[in-house]
């Protein structure tokens, strides 16, 4: 039997047997028809369970103590759960009477439970004040105060941690860019908290998951923003953002430069080019021309004879496609820089005729230039004076006509010019 | 901003709506959604903030406990309305559908803001208010993690509210009652320090509790004075629907006296009189 009924009704139960109890009228009817009052405060909590739950008499057919303790058992139990989840007890399902398990005959019966189609009062908000003197401890009171006034930053990131593993053993089936968003946060609040460590072991361990939260643009600029690595941290930083797709970053860059975000993200992107210039030259070849010309200015230093060709063939779409200086410019650069004696070489073909052989082989693509794009080209070229300019300007001197050739000699002498100076 | 919202907040804690303005949709979407879950979420946070003032929290803390318990029940947008409002035993389908609420919450908070320092207080309740002081209830957690305070004082002020609120298929249980058999769940549902100091400051018969006195008469509990023990109030003693007399169960005039249980005022006609008092 459970303690708290054994304690309160030992004396009653051991004598004499419990007959009726009038939870209504607080009142037991013990065998002898003698009758005892009760207090709720004093007595078998489980009378004050089935009150509340309706009920308002209690009838017993027994006084075998094994089967009042099953029934007190079970009562205490419903009551457990009523107090988890108020709303998900269902009180027609409870096997509120004790049966013989044999004879299937009562042995113990709750009575008056009230009507289920129960007629509410208009819900309103009509709640008791809290104004009896608090019969708490002081000290436990305090206590209690300072736990929520010392919340640690490193607490807080603990628990979103926790709420983290625990939300994702839970619901596995979970919307992916919550779970992301999810991660983004800890990742977020750790490095606000300077907690880079932290910040770069949580994004390892859910780089998975973390590629989706990039899609969210507050949340992006949010993780780029919160923390300013310094130069030796500029690794373990990056690492955070490694399943921030590289082109993802650059039209990141474009649209959010001049978002608080907008310093890291040049940083981010500095690094990635030094780190992963291979795949950003390809990025660059194969992407559109405002990514090109962002591009282009990062990875002067990392071209090589391998991308000669495709550089070539750049070069000669920009300019037969634009009038942007500055990106021919940047593409004169890139070609010179792959591979030099070719450029110059290859260059040359930007002016002069086609040979008759070529036409009727047809081995090398035709690279002649209109007078405009020559001038464009000649232009972006200038601004990388060298003998080796010189000498190219030189030998096409030949190759072009009229105000072109005027250009192109004025060109030579500036450059001896400067060279005299 | 919908101002009945606006005034249902403003009743319970004083804050800068501007600044809760994902907040305020999300308390909107609950009430568009269900007005039940809606005025239990706001009987939790006055319940709540009236519990954290009795623990002397500072204003901006009170604001967060106010936010946390107002938001706790958000995941239940994402409970079909039909299980909601089930009057009959759930499947366990539904059952897990319903309890899948705190998780749900937890999303729908993820997705309305991000996650920071300030609003992993108002998240914790959220996902924690039915996790229980000892952590046996759901969600199920595998690491064992204190509840937050915040969430200790929710879980004690939901549970009173859902039991002290009629409902289509189950009468209220009187406040006392209600008290009474919360104290079963001391240390195990609830954190014995927050619960003690709700019983206490609510008192053993909440004010506005109807009760029955050892003499047979019946009487409103107006109050508490500052040295009145727990179970003996002011009493205002009804006969016939009138209030007759005043008394202070301290007295000692009154100490043969004492109350036996509470009753429902609609059981006697004597249902809004406490109400039309104050």
């Amino acid at each position: 039997m459970s303690l708290s009924l054994q304690k309160s009704f030992e004396k009653e139960l051991l004598d004499k047997s419990i007959k009726e109890v009038d939870l209504a009228q607080t009142l037991i009817t013990l065998s002898d028809n003698s009758r005892i009052h009760f207090s709720y405060d004093e007595a078998w909590p489980g009378f004050s369970f089935l009150k509340g739950m309706g009920f308002d008499r209690i009838e017993f057919y027994t006084d075998d103590r094994e089967k009042i303790e099953v029934w007190a058992d079970r009562i205490l139990q419903y009551q457990q759960d009523f107090l988890q989840d108020p709303d998900y007890l269902a009180v027609d399902d409870c096997h509120w009477n004790e049966k013989d398990y044999h004879s299937n005959q009562i042995l113990i019966s709750c009575h008056g439970l009230k009507s289920r189609k129960f007629a509410p009062q208009e819900i309103a908000l009509d709640l008791p004040p809290m104004d009896a003197p608090l019969g708490v401890d002081p000290l436990a009171i305090a206590a209690f105060k300072n736990e929520i006034r010392n919340q640690k930053s490193e607490d807080t990131i603990h628990r979103i941690q926790n709420i983290l593993v625990e939300f994702r053993a839970a619901k596995s089936d979970f919307d992916p860019l919550i779970w992301s968003n999810l991660v983004a946060d800890l990742i977020a609040v750790s490095l606000e908290n300077k907690l880079l460590s932290k910040a770069s072991r949580l994004a390892e361990e859910h780089k998975t998951e973390l590629k989706h939260a990039w899609d969210d643009t507050r949340r992006s600029i949010r993780l780029l923003s919160a923390y300013e690595p310094k130069v030796d941290e500029l690794s373990e930083w990056a690492n955070i953002f490694q399943s921030f797709n590289s082109e993802d970053i650059i039209s990141f860059l474009s649209t959010h430069l001049s978002s608080k975000a907008g310093p890291q993200i040049v940083k981010l992107l500095n690094y990635r080019v030094q780190t992963e210039f291979e795949s950003f030259i390809e990025i660059c070849l194969h992407g559109n021309g405002a990514i090109q010309k962002l591009l282009l200015q990062w990875l002067s230093a990392y071209w090589k004879p391998q991308h000669y060709h495709l550089i070539l063939a750049q070069l000669h779409r920009a300019l037969k496609e634009t009038n942007d200086l500055d990106m021919i410019n940047y593409w004169v650069q890139a070609l010179l820089r792959s591979y030099r004696s070719q450029a110059l070489e290859d260059m040359r073909q930007f002016f002069s005729n086609k040979k008759w052989y070529q036409g009727f082989f047809k081995s090398k693509k035709n690279l002649e230039l209109g007078p405009l794009e020559q001038r464009n080209f000649l232009k972006a070229l200038s601004e990388h004076p060298s003998a080796d300019i010189l000498r190219f300007f030189a030998e096409i001197k030949q190759d072009v006509r009229g105000g072109l050739a005027d250009e192109v000699e004025r060109m030579i002498r500036s450059y001896q010019g400067n060279t005299r100076s | 901003m919908n101002p009945r919202i606006v005034k249902d907040i403003q009743s319970i804690f004083v804050c800068n709506l501007n600044e809760f303005e994902n907040e305020l949709n999300a308390l909107s979407l609950i009430r568009k959604y269900d007005e039940y879950t809606y005025l239990h979420c706001l009987n939790v946070a006055r319940l709540s903030v009236m519990l954290g003032r009795r623990f002397e929290l500072d204003d901006p803390d009170l604001v967060d406990l106010g936010w946390a318990a107002l938001l706790h029940d958000l995941g239940k947008l994402h409970v079909p309305i039909h299980i909601l409002n089930k009057v009959k035993k759930f499947s366990p389908e539904e059952l897990a559908i319903m309890q899948s609420h705190p998780l749900e919450s937890l999303a729908a908070f993820v997705k309305l803001q991000p996650v920071t320092i300030d609003t992993i207080n108002r998240l914790s309740a959220a996902f924690e208010h039915h996790q229980r002081f000892d952590l046996k209830g759901y969600p199920v957690v595998q690491r064992k993690l204190n509840l937050h305070p915040f969430s200790r004082i929710v879980s004690v002020a939901d549970t009173f509210d859902a039991m002290t609120t009629d409902r289509i298929y189950q009468r209220r249980i009187l406040p006392d009652l209600a008290l009474r058999i919360m104290s079963q769940g001391f240390g195990t549902i609830f954190d014995p320090i927050v619960l003690q100091a709700f019983i206490t400051s609510m008192g053993a018969y909440p004010v506005g509790s109807l009760v029955r006195l050892s003499d047979q008469r019946l009487g409103f509990v107006t109050g508490y004075g500052k040295n009145s023990r727990v179970d003996r109030p002011y009493l205002r003693i009804m006969e016939n629907g009138i209030s007759v007399e005043e008394m202070d169960l301290m007295d000692d005039r009154h100490s043969g006296l004492r109350i036996m249980h509470s009753e429902f005022p609609e059981d006697h006609e004597l249902e809004g009189k406490f109400q039309s008092w104050k």
